[in-house]
Order: C-alpha cells, then sequence, then structure tokens
C-alpha cells in the first residue's frame, strides 16, 4: 500500500462514522427515512471502519510495526504556525480503533431492536455515529490537539445520550451533571495541552515523545514539566473515566438507553481517559510524584466504588460502581508503569462490560432462569458480608457506602455552592447598581 | 479621493430603512429585507473584488478595503436575517428602519479612513437605538442605553480632538481605550450589557453586538496613532478585558432569565476581543478577528431564537419553562446546535478563534491561558445548562393551543446562520487569508512606530 493510500484509509477509519452522520441528519432534516435505512447506513459505515481499521493495522505490521505518523493535512494556519491533522499508528492507537469500532457496531446492531419504534430512533444512531468518529479520531490522533477533537466528540455524544428520553427528570439530571463534570474535566486536558506547547512548543506525540514505537517512548521534558503536564492529564481523566471523587456522575448517566449505557460507560468513553494516560506513559515514567498520584486516585476509586456498588439496589447502578472499580485498577497499573497489562485489562474489561451491561434488560429473566435451573432462588452475595466484619463497623460503613460517602454533599457545598453564590451576589450587586438609575423601575 | 462603491454601501441601507419606514406591514417587511439582500450581494461583490487591498494612506475619506469589505458583507448577512428571522411583533416599521440605520452607519465606519468621519458614523450608529428605545418609554433600559452612548461618544471626540491637535497622547490614547472598553461591554463599563439584551427589542440587538464598531476604532484609529509608550497600557487592557470575561461567565451562571443570561454571556465573549487585539501580534489579532465573527453570528442566531421562543410562550423565564422540546423541536435542535457552537464545540468558529487566541496568550504566562481557558468552558457550561433547562425535562410553562414550531421564515436564515458557523469553521483558512494582508500591514506599521 502506497503512503498516499494509506493516508486516505487512515482518514476512512473515523470519516465513514463522520459521513454516516452527515448523511442521517441530513436524511433526518427533510424526511423520515426507515429504522432499516438508519441502522443500515450506521452499521455499514462502521463496518467499514472496522474493516479499513484491520487492513491498516495489517499494513502496519507488514511495514516491520514501527511507530508511523501520517500527515493528513492542516487544518489552518496563522503565521506559519498550524493546527496538524495527523494520526499515529502503532500497538495502542490500532488496537483501540480495531476495538472501538467493532465494539460499535455490536451496539449498532443490537440498538436495531432494542430501540425498535423509539421515538429517538434515528437521534440515538446519528449521536452513536458522532460518538464512534469521536472515539477513533481520540485513538488515532498523533496531537493533543486533535485528541482533544475527539474528546469533545465522545463527551457531546455521551452527554446527548444521557438525556436521550428528554421528557423525564432524571435523565435531565443526569445529562446535566455529566455536561459539567465533563466540561471541568476538559480545562485539565486544555492545559496540559498549553504547558505542552509552551514547554516543548507542540503538543504532537512525535515532537513530545519521540519516534520510538509505544510502549518505549521516552520524553525530552524536564521532570518538572512532566510532573506538571501529567497531573493536569490526570484531572481530565478523573473527571471521563470517573474517578475520585468527580465519578459521581456515572451511576446518573444510566439514566440512558441500556445499549448507550454499555457503549460508553461500560466499553468505551469510560476508558478514553486511561487511554489517554497510556498515550502519555512517556510523562509518567519520568515523574514519580505524577505516578504516585495516578495509583493513588485509582486505588482509592477501587476502594470506595466497590464498597458503594455493594450497596446499590439495582443492577445498571452496581454496574457503573463496578466499572469505576475496575478503571480504578488500571490507574493503579498505571501508576506501577505496567503498561502492556494495562491495555490488556482496558480491552478485556470492555468486552466483559458490553455484554453485562447488554445483558441487564434481560437480568429478571436470567434470574427466573437461573431459579429454575436450580429449583432454588439463587443466593445473593452481591453485598457485604457482615460475618467478616463486626456489627458496628458494618453497619457505619454501609451506612456510609450508601449514602456515597457523602461525596457529592461535600462537591456541592464545597465548590459548585460557592460558585453559584458568588454568581447570585454578583447579580444583586449588577442589579441594585443599575436601579439607581431608575428606582421606579421595579423589574431592575 | 471617494469610493464610489463605498458610498453605494452605505447608501443602500439608509435609502432602505427611510423606504422602510414609510412602507405599509406587509410592503415595509419586504422592502427592508430586499435592502439587506442588496446590500449583503453589494458587500460580497466587493469582498470578492477587493481581496488582498489595503487602505490608501493619504486623502480619502471613504474607501473599503479588503478587511471593511469582509466586516460589511458580516454585518449585512447579520442584518438581512434579523430581518428575516425576528418576531413579526417586534418588526416594528421603527425597528425595521433602525435596523436598516445601524447597519448604514456601521459600513460607513468600516469605509472610513478619516478619523472624523468614523467618530460621526459611529455616534450616528447610535441613534437610532436612541430614538427606538426613547419611544418604548422603557426609563431604565433608554436611560442606560443614553449613558452608554454618551459614554463611548464622548471619550472618542475628546480623544480624536487631543490627537488631532497633537497634544497628550497618552491622554488621548485612555480616552479611545475608554470607548472602546465601553462598547466592548468590558468590565466595569458592562452594565448596560445585560440589561439591554433583556430589555430591548430583538431586532436592534444583533447589530449593536455583531457589527464590531470598537474594533474598527483599534484598527483605523488606535493602532496607527499608538504611543510608542503604550504597549504597557494595551498588556493592562487585555489583562482588564479577560477578567471582565471571567466575570461575565461566573455572573451568567446563576441567571434564570435567558436574555439576560446571554447578555452576560455575550459580553464573556466580546471581552475576548480586546484582548486578542490588545496583544499586537498576527495571531491574536486574526484570532480576534475569528471571534468577532464567531460571537457575531452565534449571538445572532441565538438571541432571535429566544425572540422565536418568547413569541410563543413569553418570557423565556428558566425557572418556570421546561420541556419545550416536545412542542419546539426544531427551535431545539437549533438551540443546541449555536448553543454547542458558541461554546467552542470543535469544529465551530468559536473553537477555531479561542484555539488561535489561546495560542497567542501562551507566550505571556500559562496562569492567563488558564483564566482564559475558565471563561470560555463556564459559557460552554452556563450556555448548555439553559438548553436542558429549557427544552429537556417535563413540558413547563407552555401556553398550549396550536402554536406552530419555527416557520420556514425563521428556520431557513437561522439554519443557515449555524451551518455558517461551522462551515467557517472547518474551513478558517479563507477567513484569515482574507484579511491576513490588512493586518499585516496594520501591525507592520505599528511596529514601524514604536
Amino acid at each position: 500500500m502506497s503512503d498516499d493510500t494509506l493516508r486516505v484509509a487512515v482518514a476512512l477509519i473515523p470519516g465513514f462514522p463522520l459521513l454516516a452522520m452527515a448523511l442521517l441528519a441530513a436524511l433526518w432534516s427533510f424526511g423520515r427515512p426507515s429504522e432499516r435505512v438508519i441502522a443500515r447506513v450506521t452499521s455499514g459505515s462502521i463496518l467499514a471502519s472496522w474493516l479499513t481499521a484491520d487492513l491498516v493495522a495489517w499494513v502496519w505490521l507488514q511495514r516491520g510495526g514501527a511507530t508511523v505518523h501520517v500527515s493528513l493535512g492542516t487544518w489552518f494556519e496563522v503565521d506559519g504556525e498550524g493546527f496538524g491533522l495527523a494520526a499515529m499508528l502503532d500497538v495502542l492507537s490500532l488496537t483501540m480503533a480495531g476495538t472501538t469500532a467493532l465494539i460499535a457496531l455490536l451496539v449498532a446492531h443490537f440498538s436495531e431492536r432494542y430501540l425498535h419504534r423509539e421515538e429517538g430512533f434515528a437521534r440515538f444512531y446519528i449521536l452513536l455515529c458522532t460518538f464512534t468518529a469521536g472515539m477513533l479520531t481520540l485513538v488515532l490522533a498523533a496531537s493533543f490537539d486533535l485528541l482533544f477533537v475527539g474528546w469533545e466528540a465522545v463527551g457531546l455524544a455521551s452527554m446527548m445520550l444521557v438525556g436521550f428520553f428528554r421528557e423525564r427528570l432524571g435523565p435531565l439530571r443526569g445529562a446535566v451533571r455529566v455536561m459539567v463534570t465533563y466540561r471541568a474535566a476538559d480545562v485539565g486536558l486544555l492545559v496540559a495541552a498549553v504547558l505542552l506547547h509552551q514547554s516543548a512548543g507542540s503538543s504532537d506525540f512525535v515532537h513530545v515523545f519521540g519516534g520510538a514505537a509505544w510502549p518505549a517512548a521516552s520524553t525530552h521534558l524536564a521532570p518538572r514539566v512532566a510532573t506538571a503536564v501529567s497531573l493536569w492529564l490526570l484531572a481530565a481523566v478523573i473527571g471521563k473515566s470517573a474517578q475520585f471523587p468527580l465519578g459521581g456522575w456515572l451511576p446518573e448517566a444510566m439514566e440512558g438507553p441500556t445499549s448507550s449505557s454499555a457503549l460508553f460507560y461500560g466499553a468505551l468513553s469510560v476508558h478514553a481517559g486511561v487511554y489517554l494516560l497510556l498515550r502519555a506513559s512517556p510523562l509518567l515514567e519520568s515523574s514519580p510524584a505524577a505516578s504516585v498520584a495516578v495509583g493513588v486516585v485509582g486505588a482509592v476509586t477501587a476502594v470506595h466504588a466497590t464498597m458503594v456498588g455493594r450497596a446499590q439496589s439495582d443492577a445498571k447502578s452496581a454496574l457503573a460502581y463496578a466499572t469505576m472499580t475496575q478503571v480504578g485498577l488500571m490507574l493503579v497499573g498505571l501508576g506501577l508503569h505496567l503498561w502492556t497489562w494495562v491495555l490488556v485489562h482496558l480491552i478485556a474489561h470492555a468486552c466483559l462490560r458490553l455484554l453485562q451491561f447488554l445483558r441487564t434488560p434481560s437480568a429478571l429473566r436470567d434470574a427466573h432462569e437461573l431459579h429454575a435451573a436450580l429449583d432454588e432462588a439463587p443466593s445473593a452475595h452481591t453485598g457485604m458480608s457482615p460475618r467478616r466484619l463486626p456489627p458496628w463497623l458494618f453497619e457505619r460503613l454501609y451506612f456510609v457506602s450508601l449514602h456515597r460517602f457523602f461525596i457529592d454533599t461535600v462537591l456541592m457545598q464545597g465548590f459548585v455552592g460557592p460558585l453559584l453564590r458568588l454568581s447570585r451576589s454578583i447579580d444583586r450587586v449588577e442589579r441594585a447598581s443599575v436601579s439607581l438609575l431608575a428606582p421606579e423601575d421595579r423589574d431592575a | 479621493m471617494r469610493d464610489p462603491a463605498a458610498l453605494a454601501l452605505i447608501t443602500v441601507p439608509a435609502v432602505g430603512a427611510l423606504l422602510s419606514l414609510r412602507g405599509a406591514r406587509g410592503r415595509g417587511h419586504t422592502l427592508s429585507a430586499l435592502a439587506a439582500g442588496a446590500t449583503f450581494a453589494l458587500s460580497l461583490a466587493l469582498a470578492w473584488s477587493r481581496r488582498g487591498t489595503l487602505t490608501p494612506g493619504h486623502d480619502a475619506l471613504l474607501h473599503v478595503d479588503a478587511l471593511g469589505a469582509l466586516f460589511a458583507s458580516f454585518a449585512s448577512l447579520l442584518a438581512l436575517v434579523t430581518l428575516l428571522a425576528s418576531p413579526r411583533a417586534a418588526l416594528t416599521p421603527g425597528s425595521r428602519a433602525a435596523v436598516l440605520a445601524t447597519l448604514a452607519a456601521a459600513l460607513g465606519v468600516y469605509a472610513s479612513v478619516d478619523p472624523w468621519l468614523l467618530a460621526g458614523f459611529w455616534s450616528l450608529s447610535l441613534a437610532p437605538d436612541v430614538l427606538l428605545l426613547r419611544a418604548r418609554r422603557e426609563a431604565l433600559v433608554s436611560r442606560l442605553h443614553g449613558l452608554f452612548a454618551l459614554g463611548s461618544v464622548a471619550p472618542l471626540v475628546a480623544g480624536l480632538a487631543l490627537l488631532s491637535r497633537r497634544a497628550a497622547p497618552e491622554a488621548a490614547f485612555a480616552l479611545l481605550a475608554s470607548a472602546l472598553l465601553l462598547r466592548k461591554a468590558v468590565f466595569p463599563f458592562h452594565g448596560w450589557m445585560p440589561v439591554l439584551v433583556s430589555r430591548a427589542p430583538i431586532p436592534m440587538l444583533p447589530l449593536t453586538l455583531g457589527t464590531h464598531l470598537g474594533a474598527f476604532l483599534v484598527i483605523r484609529v488606535m493602532i496607527p496613532a499608538l504611543p510608542p509608550t503604550a504597549s504597557r497600557d494595551l498588556t493592562a487592557l487585555a489583562d482588564l478585558a479577560l477578567f471582565s470575561a471571567l466575570y461575565a461567565s461566573v455572573a451568567a451562571l446563576a441567571q434564570r432569565d435567558l436574555r439576560r443570561l446571554l447578555g452576560y454571556v455575550i459580553a464573556s465573549q466580546l471581552c475576548l476581543v480586546p484582548v486578542g487585539l490588545a496583544m499586537m501580534d498576527v495571531h491574536s489579532a486574526q484570532g480576534s478577528l475569528l471571534q468577532m465573527f464567531a460571537v457575531g453570528m452565534t449571538s445572532t442566531g441565538l438571541l432571535l431564537l429566544t425572540g422565536a421562543l418568547e413569541a410563543r410562550v413569553g418570557r423565556v423565564d428558566l425557572g418556570q419553562v421546561g420541556g419545550l422540546v416536545a412542542r419546539y423541536p426544531r427551535a431545539a435542535n437549533l438551540f443546541l446546535i449555536l448553543a454547542l457552537a458558541a461554546g467552542g464545540f470543535p469544529p465551530s468558529l468559536h473553537f477555531v478563534a479561542e484555539d488561535v487566541i489561546l495560542h497567542a496568550l501562551l507566550h505571556r504566562h500559562p496562569v492567563v491561558a488558564t483564566v482564559f481557558l475558565i471563561a470560555t468552558v463556564l459559557n460552554g457550561i452556563t450556555l448548555l445548562l439553559a438548553y436542558f433547562r429549557a427544552f429537556h425535562g417535563p413540558l413547563r410553562g407552555d401556553p398550549g393551543g396550536p402554536i406552530p414550531d419555527l416557520r420556514a421564515r425563521e428556520l431557513a436564515p437561522l439554519a443557515l446562520l449555524a451551518a455558517l458557523i461551522f462551515a467557517s469553521g472547518v474551513a478558517p483558512q479563507g477567513l484569515l487569508s482574507d484579511a491576513g494582508a490588512s493586518i499585516h500591514a496594520l501591525l507592520d506599521a505599528a511596529a514601524a512606530r514604536r
């Protein structure tokens, strides 16, 4: 395969779902396409994307498996400084691209029947295409700048699918919480990119990490800079991958359709942060302090989520906390620099959770079948075991776990509340000062 | 030396304003839209034919260069969209004439080479709104707008007088800067913005907020007359504008009235324009330019959409309404698209503009860039929160009855605006190149002076 053909093929990996999204949006705007057409267009585009990703991976292997930087052009350029569009082909990006496309394809196929005659059928598939294009851009991007574009598309699709059932209050609250957390986390990624631009003059992976194959790459940045960038990336990961203390949005995000929960919060979106830190592994290798911070956040999340998960009464919330636990363990692995193990863990966990989430609508039926097969009720052993703990400790732990360790309350009263109070105070002062101009105007 | 095309560009909307004042209701709508359409077509032709041209240095009063033609096309487009998509009840003969008269004055500012002529058109651009608001007999907004008009014209005239006498250039610069700060609603001169946006008639807002006459004051007068010692003042101006952007973004968070909320968000986003202009390098100037176009388009779209919603459900109080997507799905989808664009979602023009300005800020200090980022993120959160609160959840605050969703007359111009903001974000290089020569020439001249 020539370099030009490879360039086209790489662009088409996220390009196919992007084109499908545009086509579906156009069809939706000007008419009412049938469910079959919508599902076929989506599945066809994602299948094409998956096959292209496999083809590119095969070509990459044929070329010896070294890191390949594929330049696709420049988005815009000011005074010689441009926003480059480039992909990085290595074992990390191609593994993630293949997995992403395959999982999205399975979800597209599953959803055709699951969402049959649902009012938002077309909207779901448009958002699925947006997500797939965004996630593929995220994993193939050769710079933090372009990665951010994919990161935003994933966030948008996630937020809109949490609020999929637009007439209900629960999805509204969940979508708002996801949106606020994601936007706050974006600051971390953006500041990290800003620091990289300032210290290294670029956020291109080749420029920052050198051209060595992942995970052997290293960075020429000073440890102090590497620590600062890594910690800001960790802040982004805490939001995006639902880590302590910002993980409370994940159970609320389960208000969306089950298939989107499976895709986003079981399989792919929740792992975007892990991918980000895997990609930034050279930074963590040169910064022991940041590695410790990553490991500690992961460990605290794992302990917190496993305890809270055991106090949940519904299957999807329990699964959400189980996911948080596993992602926390991945962060522990990242802190210990077990790069390949974390990648294997990520893929295995994504597949397992996808299956579990997609089975949750049938959980009662499964339980009945199990009951019939065993001829007795299966024992419920998912909760905390009181036999291994003193009763007083068990009661207290259960209480705080049931209230999610009061993290949401602390965040609300410690951060959101003061910001809103400041905003209201400003508003009061402004209204009072302006009303001096027209004291007779009561609405001022 | 005169430029007949520049004269024609100003005359067409001015005549349109007079005719639409006299036209009957239906005929007046058509006449005003035709005048705005003709101005748009003429300015597009000028923008095409004058790419890369610069303002002549001497003996010219009026001349449309590449930058002026670009802004003229943009302002005419905003006027056309406003006249097509504003609620019919708000499009009185007076407001139609005000839109076209403001457009004519703004085009005069873009085409003015002589500073006094620029000041004249600047003052004229405020007159239609002053008259319109006085006729409505709303004391607060009328007085506040009067103060705004006086506060932006008086220092401009005083500054020009000092400049023409070649006396006290620092004082002249400070006076011109205060006119700019008021026009761009920079703290502490921002108080007029939320009140005007929440209380003034919808049709007068897009051109008042989206024509960026303050930027032309900088480009045509302040930078050419810049005292060699003023670079530290410019840095202070950029810092003040940045603080103002953050302040307005925080103030927007707690707003319940959708129009007032938009007022703060637009104020915050407008403050990023002087941040870029005051940095005096190509990166920041180009970023400012894109930001002006981006804010103009999204604020026009969001304000007109809010006007359309108000015409259907009354005042949009986010504590009182909700679930409107069930009744007005087209309005909901358009609001979401415009809110995402205004929140800097890629590949909108806002994203590109903010990226370019951010790169310019990087040359100063990461903390400055972080403040900028926080302000933009807060604006995004506020707009999306407004979308969710107004359109999602159980239906509330809808009067019921057979009220239709957006009509084709409203939908087509707003959809065009939404498409444009993403299309210009996908391919911004044309905009950057068209204005590049003017910006390079301007900054080279300023550097030579310094």
